[in-house]
């Protein structure tokens, strides 16, 4: 599943929620705004954290993979219709060389924004993740903006998607048991299909979320100013170099295009 | 011959990931034609992915499932499995989307391509096998019943399909008295016709009234297999799989305790009234 937390023991794990957000923004900035050296410095961050996070590259592959098409879709249009010295024509069909630089550096960046993506939500649980974007958003809660509240109903939102995901599962398997066809032929069939998913999915949810509710009001829940955090949040060693790499990548991206055009 | 065989198969959840969950680890059964089978075991032991592989919406990962001697990898085979072997997942009631109880009942027979008529005839049949009045089932949603009510229609909804071999799980999981009553009545009479029943559960005294067959799941592995008399003999191996005995049973095992002359591990509270009534009157009559 994509953006499935795994839970390991490593030094990415261990980072702060803040610096790991961060970062990521930092590490996903240069390798957009930088050129080919961007690419190159964002690439070897990327292979270094997937390493330090342990993560198995059989989960990173069916985690890309599932987002195959859009991507192989987005690179096919940026090789096909960006004009330029045609290379290769077949009837209508044009390839030049600029639409194949293109494409490639569109391929190479959306791989490291979906990896570095792939590593923040793997390494941090939705709890910890929601408590970071809370803190950082805190102070435009000066300007009025009710961000308890927005991140509260984030963080439900994320923690309730692996349980919608099993009760998809669940109904799904109940209408194959019953004949109904989710894959293969069929317009009509299909529809009914969808519709035989999304009525009863839609129901658990109405009910989990009135339970919800009820639970939070019974435990008099009200959200925003003065709630305290059960783990309190710090900035180690390890964060400040972690910002501090991905800083200095951004910075050398940037300044390696516009000096040397790399 | 075994309607359904299981040889050694594997399943793991999320294979090859750092939350990978072994639930099968060379689990081997086998189903004979017209029985009612058990799967007894403690929660997580592997019930439910037993039955998901019995119609094919899981492949084991090494091993084989046959049923009636076809291979469930088979892919032409599995096409027409789900009519073969009806398949009533926990809460069931959740896979509502139709408009009536009817046409909720209809979803199956209506996707085997039968006629109008031969669907009616047999959402009516299923209808009357789970004790639900027919004018009722035309007229009211399935989401307006009462929670004992839509368990029935959700086994409706699988009935009429006329599989062979019928896999529930759990069916009688937070119903109540009288609710349970009918559901296993349905049972009963299925079984009667000949149809192959397969039921997980971790309720003992369920198992004991209704099995002929009662198999022992731990940890993904078959650990004890017999009649229910055998099994619950066994005392000491089915609480090593996390289960209780039938109260009838532990009621006797109780009295054994405290020092009755009783071997019969009774399984019906008649029995066990009954050993009781003899055990009482030996020791009068010693005295
Ligand atoms: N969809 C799933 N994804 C990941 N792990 C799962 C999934 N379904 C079951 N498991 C795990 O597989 C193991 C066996 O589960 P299974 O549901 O077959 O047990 P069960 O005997 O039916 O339990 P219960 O009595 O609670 O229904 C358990 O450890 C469970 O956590
Ligand atoms: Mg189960």
């Amino acid at each position: 599943m994509l953006g499935q937390y795994l839970p390991v023991e490593s030094a990415i794990h261990r980072l702060d929620p803040r610096a790991k957000l961060l970062s990521t923004f930092l590490l996903i900035a240069a390798v957009m705004a930088g050129g080919w050296a961007g690419m190159a410095i964002g690439g070897l961050i990327t292979a270094a954290g997937v390493m330090a996070a342990r993560l198995p590259l059989g989960v990173l592959w069916r985690q890309v993979r599932l987002l195959g098409l859009i991507i192989l879709a987005s690179v096919l249009v940026q090789i096909l219709f960006t004009p330029g010295d045609v290379v290769l024509s077949a009837g209508p069909v044009k390839v030049t060389v600029q639409g194949l630089v293109s494409g490639v550096t569109l391929l190479i960046k959306i791989l490291l924004v979906v990896l570095t993506g792939i590593i923040l939500t793997s390494t941090t649980t939705s709890l910890r993740l929601a408590s970071g974007i809370e803190l950082l958003l805190k102070p435009l809660g000066r300007l009025g903006i009710p961000v308890h509240e927005i991140v509260m109903a984030l963080s439900i939102a994320i923690r309730f998607i692996p349980v919608i995901t099993e009760e998809a599962q669940h109904i799904i398997n109940a209408q194959l048991s019953r004949g109904v066809a989710f894959y293969g032929p069929g317009l009509g069939r299909r529809a009914k299909a969808v519709i035989s998913l999304v009525v009863p999915l839609l129901t658990g949810v109405l009910r989990r979320s009135d339970d919800l509710a009820t639970a939070m009001e019974a435990r008099c829940y009200r959200g925003g100013a003065g709630r305290t955090r059960m783990h309190a949040m710090v900035f180690k060693r390890a964060d400040v170099m972690c910002l501090l790499m991905t800083g200095t990548s951004l910075v050398a991206a940037v300044l390696l295009r516009v000096t040397l055009g790399l | 011959m075994p309607i359904i065989r299981m040889d050694n198969i594997w399943y793991a959840y999320n294979r090859g990931t750092p939350i990978q969950t072994n639930a099968l680890s060379g689990l081997s059964l086998a189903v004979s034609r017209g029985s009612f089978v058990a799967l007894a075991g403690h929660t997580g032991s592997g019930k439910s992915t037993v039955l998901q592989h019995l119609n094919g919406l899981l492949l084991p990962q090494k091993g084989r499932v046959l049923v009636e001697e076809a291979d469930t990898r088979d892919k032409s085979f599995r096409r027409s499995l789900w009519a073969k072997v009806g398949l009533v997942q926990q809460y069931p009631e959740r896979q509502f989307f139709e408009e009536t109880v009817f046409s909720e009942v209809a979803v199956g027979p209506n996707n085997l391509g039968l006629s109008p008529a031969e669907v009616e005839d047999r959402v009516l049949e299923a209808l009357a096998v789970v004790g639900i009045d027919r004018k009722r089932a035309r007229e009211t949603s399935p989401y307006a019943l009462s929670g004992g009510e839509q368990r029935r229609v959700a086994l409706a909804s699988v009935l009429a399909l006329r599989p062979g071999v019928l896999a529930l799980d759990e069916p009688t999981a937070g119903i109540d008295f009288m609710g349970r009553q009918r559901i296993f009545k349905a049972l009963a009479d299925l079984k009667s016709q000949g149809v192959t029943i397969i039921m997980a559960s971790h309720n003992m005294d369920d198992v004991a009234r209704m099995a002929d067959r009662v198999v022992v799941i731990k940890e993904g592995r078959a650990l004890l297999e017999g009649s229910p008399r055998q099994v619950f003999a066994s005392q000491g191996c089915v609480r090593e799989a996390g289960l209780n005995l039938p109260f009838p049973s532990e009621v006797m095992a109780r009295l054994r305790e405290k020092g009755f002359n009783t071997e019969a591990p009774a399984l019906t509270v008649d029995e066990a009234a009954e050993e009781i009534i003899k055990c009482v009157g030996a020791r009068k009559t010693a005295q």
